[in-house]
């Protein structure tokens, strides 16, 4: 397990990074459309396609930023190791919804959901034998 | 959300398959991209993979959106981790790494946690 950390360390820290981003993107981007109808918006034309584009561009360049970071992150090591890790976003995303939003409920099944999936990227991240260096 | 019909769920499953496989893909042609060690990480902008893995995930995600007007969110956020297993095949085909026995259970738990994650939100 050391030994995979060692070879893939760096590639899960910058997919934890990147995951963290695209969860913080994702509520950057879904927030302000909450109340907008997207289609009727797009069918408007040049204008229409603008305001969705105004509101959502916070959160594409957190998602942008958050795709460069994962894209340096999986030179380090094994795609099928450092890919998974995506998963944390879910986590991330909890987190983050908790934070700025603590009127919403979170159910105690989510929150069992989420230390399972914690517990499935340590298993993932702590599994490569072959050499990780390869790109 | 209405009734689906069996050419929907034809529809669904087809979209649901093309849309995990390229999201997967996307993270192959992403890796392509990495300079990784020592590398110049400008060069990252310039290569093309980086823009094909892109494009890969928009049209994903526009797959995605249309899974979510279909389906419950709680139905399609699991349904996504079909993802990893594209992955795991992939980058044994393309990449040469193994599939090893702690790959697949570190698999299969993230696919429960998300299942668990999203039923969770469901309620």
């Amino acid at each position: 397990m050391l030994e995979s950390l060692k070879k893939n360390g760096k590639g899960i820290i910058l997919l934890l990074i990147s995951a963290f981003s695209l969860a913080l993107g994702q509520l950057l981007w879904k927030k302000p459309l909450e109340n907008v109808d997207v289609a009727a918006a797009l069918a408007q034309g040049f204008i229409g396609i603008l305001g969705v584009f105004v509101k959502i561009l916070p959160g594409f360049v957190v998602y942008a930023i958050g795709a460069i970071v994962m894209t340096i992150g999986l030179g380090y090591g094994e795609l099928s190791v450092l890919q998974p890790i995506n998963s944390m976003s879910y986590v991330f995303a909890l987190i983050l919804s908790a934070i700025f939003f603590p009127a919403e409920k979170i159910s105690w099944i989510t929150i069992v959901g989420v230390f399972v999936v914690i517990a499935g990227v340590i298993v993932i991240g702590g599994s490569s034998k072959n050499d990780a260096s390869d790109h | 959300m209405m009734p689906l019909t069996t050419k929907d769920i034809i529809i669904i499953v087809v979209i649901l398959l093309v849309e995990t496989f390229l999201s997967s893909l996307a993270s192959y042609f992403l890796k392509k991209a990495s300079p990784a060690d020592g590398g110049s990480k400008i060069k990252l902008l310039l290569s093309p993979f980086f823009y094909l893995g892109g494009v890969m995930y928009v049209i994903a995600a526009l797959g995605n959106i249309y899974l979510l007007q279909k389906l419950p969110y709680a139905v399609v956020l699991p349904l996504g981790s079909i993802t990893y297993i594209w992955t795991m095949f992939l980058s044994n085909r393309l990449l040469g790494e193994k599939i090893t026995k702690r790959k697949i259970l570190g698999m299969i738990v993230i696919i429960v946690g998300v299942t668990l994650v999203a039923y969770g939100k469901g309620k």
